[in-house]
């Protein structure tokens, strides 16, 4: 970062001026935290607009300080009313009762304690019966809950170490990797790499992106060798294209092709309904 | 002018995170007149500038915990309250510069959009009259008149780039002019 270049791009005058955006005043302040002289720079401007500014003071009139003080204050008082936390309880001097009125008031009292109790022990009672049950219940949806992360956590798994595969046969040196473009009009955004092992002529195919085929059919790998096709297999309609598959070997190719065949294939492709090829 | 204020910015800054009713006080016995000359020259209306004022102290009351060293000093962010409650206050009622002929306030339309913010202090008046106005008359179109610099370039009739070379002038000279 050009420090000299950045203090020179004007960047700091429109910051002193008020005339940045958000991100842009962040920005500033940032580099100005990380660079001492863009610092010191720009310390330098926002004084000197300081100073300009504080050129135009005026005294406001005497009596709006009060007017505000005041209600900075109310606002205080606000803030403090809706967080207190202590209740305070009202004295109540009761020193002067009569010995009768206190039996009474007694005998009043702890009838109305055991109703309070035995309602309390009701509703405790029910609470607790309700809330067995409702613990019960969460308890099963949190099994399920646990069930269905297991089987997602495993079919990630699973897409991770199809992915590796993939990864390992392209890293492969003694893969041959070709990328299998679209031809077909009705696909423009249909490819699928193959890879090739030169020592063992396996072929996999893999990273496809091809239209979900009709029920009755199914696509199908060929390679292309002096001129004649040559059947290298179907590919696995019940897993997605996009998985490392094993394919026929084939000692000989000069491209590859992938065509839409009935399902289980057929011997020979039909060109019409080439999706993708790619040359060796 | 100002009261050296018995407590260090620092100190200050924590007494108002506490809300400290003398701190608040000591603040605008300090810096009201600043605050409020701003607000005053960008809306050039005496009422609705205290208005304005009431609003930006309350606006420090509530926000002074978002403010932090890296902002500046204090007094430069408490500057920027001041001048963008202004700015939006211009902006909302859509004021227009107006003329005005009373004593201590006059302000002039030049054919071109110069506008020269007069006061009525005589210190005033002799530091910026240092300034050319060609200088000054970037200035305050920024910062008091709140407009980008592709406006003042729409505006003055002026290319982009004569206005941000202008502006760096202009501020290399007020720094100057200060020392």
């Amino acid at each position: 970062m050009d420090v000299q270049e950045y203090i020179e791009s004007g960047i700091l005058e429109r910051y002193v001026l008020g005339n940045t955006l958000e991100q842009e005043r962040k920005e500033v302040e940032c580099m100005s935290h990380i660079y001492p002289e863009i610092k010191v720079a720009l310390d330098e401007l926002q004084e000197s607009v300081n100073k300009y500014a504080t050129l135009y003071e005026k005294a406001p009139p005497t009596a709006l300080k009060g007017k505000i003080m005041t209600e900075l204050d109310e606002l205080k008082k606000n803030e403090n009313k809706e967080s207190a936390k202590v209740i305070t309880l009202p004295e109540n001097a009761t020193e002067h009762k009569s010995a009768s009125n206190i039996y009474k008031w007694v005998a009043a009292a702890s009838v109305i304690l055991f109703l309070i109790m035995g309602w309390l022990y009701n509703d405790t009672h029910n609470k607790l019966s309700t809330s067995q049950n409702e613990t019960i219940v969460l308890a099963e949806e949190l099994q399920q809950q646990k069930e269905l992360a297991s089987a997602q956590i495993e079919g990630v798994k699973k897409q991770n170490e199809q992915l590796n595969e993939g990864i390992a046969l392209l890293n492969n040196p003694e893969n041959k990797v070709i990328n299998m473009a679209t031809v077909a009009k009705d696909a423009p955004t249909a490819h699928a790499t193959i890879c090739w092992n030169n020592r063992t002529k396996e072929v996999y195919i893999g990273f496809a992106n091809l239209p979900i085929p009709p029920a009755n059919k199914q696509y199908q790998l060929w390679a292309i060798a002096n001129g004649k096709p040559i059947d290298l297999g179907v590919i696995d309609k019940n897993k997605p294209v996009s998985v490392v598959q094993k394919m026929k070997t084939t000692e000989r190719a000069q491209a590859f092709a992938v065509t839409l065949e009935k399902v289980g294939g057929s011997p020979s492709p039909t060109l019409a309904a080439m999706y993708v090829m790619g040359g060796v | 002018m100002k009261k050296a204020l018995p407590y260090s910015e620092a100190e200050l800054i924590e007494r108002l995170k506490n809300q400290d009713a003398e701190a608040y006080s000591l603040l605008y016995d300090n810096y009201s007149a600043a605050l409020y000359g701003i607000i005053n020259t960008i809306l050039k209306d005496d009422e609705v500038a205290q208005d304005v004022l009431q609003t930006v102290f309350i606006k420090i009351w509530k926000s002074i915990n978002t403010y932090n060293r890296e902002k500046g000093t204090l007094f430069t962010w408490m500057l920027n309250v001041a001048r963008n409650s202004s700015i939006d206050e211009l902006r909302t009622k859509n004021k227009k510069y107006e003329i005005r002929s009373i004593e201590n306030d006059v302000y002039t339309i030049e054919k071109n959009l110069h506008t020269t913010f007069n006061t009525d202090t005589l210190g005033v008046k002799q530091t910026v009259n240092k300034l050319k106005p060609e200088h000054k008359e970037m200035i305050d179109l920024a910062y008091f008149g709140g407009y980008t610099q592709d406006e003042i370039a729409k505006q003055t009739g002026m290319p982009l780039g004569t206005v941000k070379t202008r502006i760096r002038t202009a501020l290399i000279e007020l720094r100057k002019l200060f020392k």
